[in-house]
């Protein structure tokens, strides 16, 4: 009893802060943070912060990590430019093989860490330089657009808001119906009824702030209905397959995987393509919404990532996170990102602010139970 | 008896953990130049007992009283322990791997010259206190270079030139010989005529017998016994820990091997550092289909390497021709080997065995998750089903499947590695030192699921340093030497004088 009603409380407690931290962010912007239009923008702006984070938790998770996603974006945004603007090709094989372009690009980083075995740090370090150096080499460190419109498209439109409204009310049924028939299903795999409650009401709250976002500006934008997609697909694989269950196991205790007969040779290569994969889908977005490939596209997007995971409970030792973490962990970030831009703060002091969130995110994590135990390890393996 | 007064004396202490009532108002007296034993099964709470004792855990975590020399202690944590006189030497050595053997041995007191640290002095003084244990060192030697028990040594060195009132000792022989052995007995008794209060943990009840001056048995998180050595006989002493009688530690000897199931010829693995050195010397064996084979031999006779070889996962160059039912393989690497259905339970279930974060039911099905999937998906229905029927199988105490493997005792995340290779439906299970390091009713249970997986035409090479299992429990038995097979013999008509004198001849023995 006592355990469901600190349960509770630190639910309740989590809930309290986020409407402060909203109102907070209204009061800051002159009402100008909770609006629909700019709620709506926010989603699109985090999309390819979401796209990369979903899967760089994965690395983070077996202890390794990846610090060419900035470089790796640029790249494929870049190919997809070029592609398209000087070569002339057609959107649908421009796509095909930039994506394509961003999967061997994992390759390299998965041969290398997963396969030769070097360290991670140093091995994606350099890959960050490379891949940028390619790209500036390809472009001179020009801008290559302007993309057509049917490319943009990818990012830029939106689902009209009545269609919008259908779509959040057809999720929420289809997640209400899973929940409710694996609850019956599993049992106490599942857990209790209380977390079938807390998950169902946690829905609706949620749901019913999309409808009335969603509903009064544009609708969804197409850019967070990739993310949303790709947050999807991690969540599956995370928690469905195999690869995912093996990802955990190997963070948890690398040599007890390796002699109960898990390969992690393979699982760490396929981590790194579906990373590469990433690149390959953020890079097109990246490029969509800006309208072409900048030079400084993705910069410092892998410490982004890395933050995002971080907020969002991933733990930096290995073998915990989730990908509803990383949402939240994405979705904070670039809320200070734009309540900032909405105060006019200059870039160079929104740095400084946002590296000194990090860190009091990290500390105020280190006081719930989960990240006591997480540093602990961390200690213990020095 | 005089009447003495307790140096520590501890009165109710209760310490829970979620879902565990770990320790239930535990009261002793413990009194100066006496050694104490206190054994139990895993999960009896002993070591957590300890703990409370060594600061480990914060004073306002649990309830009851502490009386260190008629003074109540409230530790906050190791250090203020430590200050108090109470130095406890854990079951895992912390030890600092990368820096050498005198660094560890004066680690927060360095010898300090003009600001400096004095190493002349400090590896003089190391010298000293390494041969004083009959060590063979060097001070500069890095700790990662020397072995387990040269490691254990050391720790408990360290804790005897500290100013020690109470010197709380965690299983200090499990990875120790005999020969080691001996010398920290000389070394606790030495302790003892200072007047120094010993607590000494183990499974081994022929060590606590020799040693102890007083036995305390806990079960459950309860003492259930405390009397002196002389009134504590082991049959006394293992009633009182599982709490019934037991007469049948080993089951009943009826099996019948078949055919030959795994065939292994010339294992020959040569030392990294020393070339001509071979930790394996061309081992070679038939093992049989429902057969236990014991591999007996001292620490350090190659014993865990054969295994590794077998199983493809041995770090270095091995040289090893496989057959599997007469048919050659060749297994590159542990999921090869669970291909062709051998598993494999590790030596060091901490750092090898369990994924202490992930929870039972992971654990379990690590090996076989191929099994439990349709194109890479996992079946959750499949999964529980599998990890339902281990846990009762095995009868794993957890209160459910969901449970982290780090909340359990030993015994428990034992069997939760033996029930992975269960669930993968192993046909071949290498067992390495399985029973080490847990409680007399979890190995009994262990003995018994051997048995019932040899009967069902399972084959077990079950490696063991303890020749009194080793003796109860085999088919054939293996004796290792330097590397090398000496003998293979008959399990049941086998000598126990003989075995011993083969595993260990040649080796120097003062």
């Amino acid at each position: 009893m006592d355990k469901t009603q600190k349960h509770i409380i630190k639910r309740v407690g989590t809930g309290a802060a986020l409407i402060l931290m909203f109102y907070v962010f209204n009061q800051l912007t002159n009402q100008a943070f909770f609006s629909q239009r700019n709620l709506t923008m926010l989603l699109k702006q985090a999309s390819v912060l979401m796209i990369l984070t979903s899967s760089l938790m994965l690395l983070l998770v077996e202890t390794n990590i990846d610090l060419s996603g900035g470089a790796g974006v640029y790249l494929s945004g870049v190919t997809c430019a070029l592609l398209i603007v000087k070569a002339g090709w057609s959107i649908y094989p421009a796509i095909a093989v930039t994506i394509a372009v961003g999967i061997m690009m994992g390759a390299v980083n998965g041969f290398f860490v997963g396969k030769v075995g070097l360290p991670a740090f140093i091995v994606t370090l350099a890959a960050q330089q490379i891949f940028r150096g390619i790209g500036y080499v390809l472009t001179d460190c020009a801008t290559i657009g302007p993309m057509p419109k049917q490319f943009t498209a990818i990012s830029e439109t939106f689902i009209p808001p009545m269609v919008s409204v259908a779509v959040v009310l057809v999720v929420f049924a289809v997640f209400t119906v899973v929940n409710l028939r694996s609850y019956r299903k599993l049992g106490k795999w599942y857990g209790t009824k209380g977390r079938l409650i807390e998950n169902l009401l946690l829905a609706a709250v949620i749901s019913i702030v999309a409808i009335w976002v969603f509903s009064g500006y544009k609708g969804i934008p197409m850019a967070a209905v990739i993310a949303a997609m790709i947050a999807f697909l991690s969540y599956l694989i995370t928690t469905k397959t195999t690869f995912g269950r093996k990802i955990f196991l190997i963070g948890g205790n690398k040599e007890a995987s390796r002699l109960a007969g898990i390969s992690i040779e393979n699982v760490v290569f396929k981590s790194y393509l579906y990373e590469g994969l990433m690149y390959g889908i953020g890079g097109i977005v990246l490029t969509a919404r800006l309208g072409g490939a900048a030079s400084t596209g993705g910069n410092l997007l892998e410490l982004d990532a890395v933050a995002a995971a971080c907020i969002g409970g991933v733990s930096m030792s290995g073998g915990a996170g989730s990908i509803v973490g990383c949402i939240c962990g994405v979705l904070i970030l670039t809320a200070i990102d734009n309540v900032m831009s909405l105060m006019n703060i200059s870039s160079y002091l929104q740095m400084v602010i946002k590296g000194t969130i990090l860190l009091f995110a990290v500390c105020l994590d280190l006081y719930t139970n989960k990240s006591k135990f997480k540093f602990k390890l961390a200690n213990k393996n020095k | 008896m005089e009447k003495r007064k307790a140096v520590l004396s501890i009165r109710g202490l209760t310490k829970e953990f979620p879902g565990v009532k770990a320790v239930s108002e535990a009261s002793l007296e413990i009194y100066g130049g006496e050694i104490h034993s206190i054994v139990g099964g895993n999960g009896a709470g002993k070591s957590t007992l300890m703990k409370m004792l060594a600061g480990v855990y914060a004073h306002h975590t649990f309830a009851g009283e502490i009386e260190l020399l008629g003074e109540i202690c409230e530790f906050k944590n190791i250090l203020e322990a430590q200050h108090k006189g109470i130095i406890m030497i854990p079951q895992d050595l912390n030890m600092l791997e990368e820096l050498s053997v005198a660094e560890n041995l004066f680690m927060n007191k360095y010898p300090i010259h003009r600001g400096w640290i004095d190493y002349h002095k400090m590896y003089g003084e190391s010298q000293k206190i390494i041969d004083d244990f009959g060590l063979s060192l060097e001070p500069q030697t890095k700790v990662k270079e020397i072995g387990i028990a040269q490691k254990q040594l050391l720790v408990i060195a360290r804790a005897m030139y500290n100013e020690v009132k109470v010197l709380l000792l965690d299983e200090p022989t499990a990875t120790l010989s005999d020969k080691e052995c001996k010398i920290l007995f000389t070394k606790i008794r030495e302790l003892r005529s200072r007047g120094i209060a010993c607590v000494y943990i183990s499974h081994r009840l022929e060590e606590v017998k020799e040693i102890s001056d007083m036995i305390t048995v806990m079960r459950d998180g309860y003492i259930v016994g405390t009397a002196g050595n002389a009134d504590m006989d082991e049959k006394r002493i293992v009633s009182l820990m599982v709490g019934r009688n037991v007469d049948e530690v080993y089951p009943a000897h009826n099996r019948t091997p078949g055919e030959v199931v795994l065939s292994v010829k010339n294992i020959t693995i040569r030392d990294q550092k020393v070339p001509d050195k071979k930790i394996v010397d061309n081992v070679s064996f038939d093992l049989h289909k429902g057969e236990i084979l014991s591999m007996y031999g001292l620490v350090g006779a190659g014993r865990s390497e054969t295994a590794l070889a077998i199983i493809g996962g041995f770090k270095g160059e091995v040289t090893c021709q496989q057959e599997i039912k007469s048919k050659p393989v060749f297994i590159t690497s542990p999921g090869k080997a669970n291909k062709y259905k051998i598993g494999y339970l590790p030596e060091d279930r901490k750092k090898q065995g369990v994924v202490d974060i992930a929870s039972v039911g992971r654990n379990i099905t690590m090996s076989s998750l191929d099994h439990l999937s349709n194109y890479s998906v996992l079946d959750q229905d499949k999964e529980r089903d599998t990890v339902e029927d281990v846990i009762r199988r095995l009868s794993i105490k957890t209160p459910s499947s969901e449970t982290l493997v780090r909340n359990m005792s030993g015994g428990n995340a034992q069997k939760c590695v033996l029930g992975r290779w269960i669930a993968a439906e192993s046909e071949i299970l290498i067992l390495d030192e399985a029973t080490q390091g847990i409680d007399v009713e979890s190995k009994t249970q262990i003995y018994y699921i051997m048995d019932e997986l040899a009967k069902r035409g399972k084959s077990i090479l079950f490696i063991s340093s303890d020749l009194s299992e080793v003796m109860g429990i085999s088919d054939r038995i293996l004796t290792m030497r330097h590397g090398k097979v000496v003998n293979i013999t008959d399990g049941k008509s086998a000598d126990r004088d003989q075995i011993l004198w083969e595993a260990t001849v040649g080796t120097r023995e003062d």
